[in-house]
């Protein structure tokens, strides 16, 4: 590796850290300005980020509708990826193909699809009509990841467990759903913290009933900015880190992003 | 002897490709029965029929007395040893080999104990905790062992077991499972492309090609008196020299004729293959003269240690001869010499 | 395996294509309908079939939108691929130890909130906290300046985002690339640099043509960039979109552009999937 490569990769790696780096530092402001470098050093704004009812509420919502919607993704994304591999369906692509739309097509799209779709049901403006089309939207990962892990067993596993008794739901319980088990958490959790993150689809569904932090960050952005959005973005960085950090410290996570498997050493 | 197992015409095709044609084959009880070919000659196919993995097109599976061809694999209580050896990952050694017992829901305690008399059965102490990561490719294959000896099943499967290990295990665990089978009388078959796998461990071999059953029989017999051109070669270190049946019933090679003890059923005109193995022919340097002699000239001497084998050309086609190493004095390439094909070691293949 | 039935896989299947079916695929007949609806001004629509909508959004106003937004995107992709092209490759090169942080932090960039983003970039390019204070301070600049709103702010803005996404777009196809490709170059006599250029990127121009349609397809997709970063005439389709259907109550106008949008989205990534796409 020469001096140059490692050059260039240390200078994109800090374009692409600089804006969190400067809202790390604007959160820290003492004043309720935005200073770079900030100007007096002070946790005030996360502490308005926990306790001011607004703020407070924004995550709450951002945070039950992420988890809902990831499971909700998980129980979509299960199934269907387990049928298409131990079935072999006929229409396996197409569903599968299906399962990867919502995620690759623009999401305006998908969010103007919702919102004429909840509009039309009456559900506009719920929290259950956002839950829910973050699950379909993002069901896509856990499709990936689940079909990822089922396409790494070894189908002489499957048969060893046949010759020694276990019938279809034996071999999903005790062969299958055990060794899939990282790769569904690590669909779960992609699940999760995209939704957390996702704006659009919440703001065209519930943007003024249920305000979710992206959505709120946004509304307060209209009135100026304050410091609480740094912390805001702070929090949200900082938790993506953990959730990815925490996969790839147990997990393969090159082999969930299309790498070949880790030779064994 | 009962049969074990019966194989009924069974055929199995695979879209256009026919992957057995019509197999018939029966399994004495207690017999170590090896199922021998190329690649892609339908005997892993067969036995996974057997296992029940793969559904025959016609045909019947009969085990001892019971038609199981419909019966799905997991009620068939049969142990099977995997090519990949299929250990779940995500199960210890002992869990590994207990997993047919929880299934039909032996206590714990029960399978402890079983899954430590199988491991002590296959020489395997004091990794019954162990992760199957943690083990080395010669564990891992006593384990896949013992846990298809679990069950105790009626029959016990292989399919290239051992072809993951290196020569040296592989004759080792050869012997090993050989020992194993016949201290447990369990019919066992397994499939190897391996000749000297099979001659080590089978009481029975059968031999396959083209998902057709070539021969069938004890090691020894196969090898002594393969029944084709196929098994003779397949088997390996035998001379296969074409010719036609002489009037006198004797093998014209060209212009010389070779007498042989075992004519086959072969009658005048026809065309066939004269079989001598490269243990059985003389060779002697210079020229000799008399019947069943051919000359030659050596074009290769490779030294295996215990014996040498010379590659000889003559008229007819190249000749493998194996000299005994004391006779290495004077085998240089490119010396005249004369090949004799003892009348009793010559046979005539008529397929 | 031959012997087991599909019934229990359809059985299976059937909770999950209902909820695609009635989740995914109806809202955008839906919207299919809407886009076609009479619109009743200052209101919401009433069913019909005009196309009205359709043929609003050909006039030379929108026309000139459309081919803003199109050029925007296009420029992003390009600038994004051509910075994440060289980095996902040094990125594969790195020992996993290395790789594996590197990618946590793109994984958190990439799902970070285009709010965040947005907020964050506006930020960045303001006068009293921005990167030109830096520029003060070394004495590049004389005073700070704001850099936003502006047309350079958004594409500043969308190649951002676009670049972590490039990145894992690349990622499976450079991670697979035969190490020894580029050393067989090197023992002919190709300086690194030149290795790079003349075996590498050829070798993945398959890919780097999808990875430019793919992240087209995304930066096309970026709502708040444009409204945060730039000035109304910098505008995006997907800007306008949600403006129409949000601010303006003009849903059938909105979805009509959504559809176009979607046409568009299905071609170029069917496109990608059927002629450049590595393997089934």
């Amino acid at each position: 590796m020469t001096a140059l490569a490692r050059l260039y990769l240390f200078v994109v790696l800090g374009i692409l850290s600089a804006p969190i780096v400067v809202v790390a530092g604007v959160s820290l402001n003492e004043r309720k300005s935005l200073y770079f470098p900030p100007r007096g050093i002070s946790l005030a704004w996360f502490e308005q980020l926990f306790t001011d009812p607004s703020w407070r509420g924004a995550l709450i919502n951002s945070l039950t509708i992420a988890v809902c919607a990831a499971v909700v993704a998980v129980l979509v994304a299960l199934p269907l990826a387990y049928a298409i591999w131990r079935y072999k369906l006929r229409f396996g692509a197409l569903l599968y193909t299906i399962g990867l739309a919502p995620f690759i097509l623009p999401p305006v799209v998908s969010a103007i699809g919702f919102l004429s779709f909840w509009a039309t049901v009456g559900l506009y403006g719920q929290m259950i009509a956002v839950i829910l089309s973050h699950g379909i939207f993002l069901t896509t990962l856990p499709l990936v990841t689940i079909t990822l892990g089922l396409r790494s067993i070894d189908p002489t596993v499957i048969e060893a467990a046949e010759t020694m008794g276990a019938d279809e739901r034996a071999v999903a319980r005790t062969v299958v759903l055990p060794l899939i088990a990282p790769y569904m958490l690590s669909g779960l959790a992609f699940a999760f913290v995209l939704s957390l993150n996702e704006y659009i689809i919440a703001f065209m569904i519930a943007g003024f009933t249920v305000e979710t932090l992206p959505v709120k960050i946004f509304n307060s952005l209209r009135y100026g900015y304050t410091p609480t959005m740094g912390a805001a973005a702070v929090v949200f960085v900082l938790l993506a880190i953990a959730v990815f950090g925490l996969i790839g410290r147990f997990g393969d996570l090159p082999k969930l992003l299309g790498a070949w498997e880790r030779k064994p050493d | 002897m009962t049969s074990a197992l019966s194989i009924d015409t069974v055929a199995k095709r695979f879209g256009g490709v026919v992957a057995l044609d019509q197999v018939c084959l029966d399994i004495p009880e207690g017999t170590f029965t090896c199922l021998l070919g190329p690649s892609g000659c339908g005997k892993t196919t067969l036995l996974r029929i057997v296992a029940g993995l793969e559904q025959p097109n016609e045909g019947r599976i009969v085990l001892a007395g019971t038609d199981i061809t419909a019966l799905p694999a997991h009620k068939r209580g049969l142990g099977m040893v995997f090519q990949s050896l299929a250990l779940f990952p995500h199960l210890s050694v002992a869990e590994n080999i207990g997993y047919g017992l929880k299934l039909r829901g032996v206590p714990a305690g029960k399978r402890k104990a079983k899954a430590d008399e199988l491991l002590d059965l296959v020489r395997l102490e004091g990794v019954a905790g162990r992760r199957i990561t943690q083990l080395s490719g010669g564990q891992r294959q006593r384990v896949a062992i013992a846990r298809a000896l679990a069950l105790e099943p009626k029959l016990f499967l292989l399919d290239e077991p051992l072809s993951a290990l290196d020569a040296k295990l592989r004759e080792e665990m050869q012997v090993e499972l050989k020992e194993l089978q016949q201290r447990l009388g369990v019919t066992t078959i397994l499939v190897t492309h391996d000749q000297r796998e099979a001659m080590t461990m089978g009481d029975l071999i059968v031999v396959m090609d083209h998902g057709e059953i070539r021969q069938v029989g004890a090691p020894l017999d196969v090898y002594r008196a393969p029944a084709d051109r196929f098994v003779a070669d397949f088997l390996g270190g035998a001379n296969l020299l074409s010719g036609t049946v002489a009037d006198d019933g004797t093998v014209a090679l060209g212009d010389t004729r070779i007498k042989a003890a075992h004519a086959n059923g072969a009658s005048q005109g026809d065309t066939v293959t004269l079989c001598v193995r490269a243990e059985d022919v003389h060779l002697k340097l210079g020229k000799q003269r008399g019947s069943n002699r051919l000359a030659a000239t050596i074009a290769f001497v490779r030294d295996l240690g215990h014996v040498i084998e010379v590659t000889a050309d003559s008229s007819h086609g190249q000749f493998k001869v194996l000299v005994p190493a004391s006779e290495r004095e004077g085998l240089g390439i490119g010396a005249q010499a004369t090949l004799h094909l003892p009348v009793e070691a010559c046979r005539v293949l008529v397929r | 395996m031959s012997t087991r039935s599909t019934a229990p896989g359809y059985a299976l299947a059937f909770f999950p294509t209902l909820a695609l079916g009635i989740l995914f695929l109806v809202p955008f007949g839906i919207m299919a309908t809407i886009s076609v609806a009479h619109r009743i001004s200052g209101g919401f629509y009433e069913p019909g079939f005009t196309l009205a909508s359709y043929w609003r959004f050909v006039s030379p106003f929108f026309g000139n939108i459309l081919f803003n937004s199109l050029l925007l995107s296009a420029l992003a992709a390009v600038l994004a691929v051509a910075i994440a092209f060289p980095f996902t490759y040094l990125l594969t090169r790195q020992p996993r130890r290395l790789q594996v942080p590197i990618l946590v932090g793109l994984l958190a960039v990439l799902s970070l909130s285009e709010v965040i983003v947005g907020f964050s970039w506006s930020t960045l390019l303001s006068r009293s906290a921005g990167i030109s204070n830096l520029f003060v301070a070394i004495g590049l600049m004389e005073k700070a300046q704001s850099w936003t709103p502006g047309l350079y702010a958004v594409i500043a803005g969308l190649t951002y985002v676009s670049l972590p996404y490039a990145t894992m777009v690349l990622y499976p196809a450079l991670s697979r690339l035969d190490p020894e490709l580029p050393e067989a170059a090197r023992t002919l006599g190709a300086s690194p640099l030149r290795a790079f250029f003349e075996v590498i990127v050829p070798v993945c121009r398959k890919a780097i043509v999808a990875c430019l349609i793919m992240a087209f397809v995304y930066s096309l997709g970026s709502y708040l960039l444009p409204s945060l970063l730039g000035r109304p005439q910098h505008w995006t389709i997907t800007v306008h979109i949600t403006d129409q259907a949000i601010y303006q109550s003009n849903l059938p106008f909105a979805s009509a552009m959504a559809v176009f949008l979607l046409i568009t989205a299905l071609a170029l990534v069917g496109f990608t999937q059927r002629f450049l796409g590595e393997r089934a």
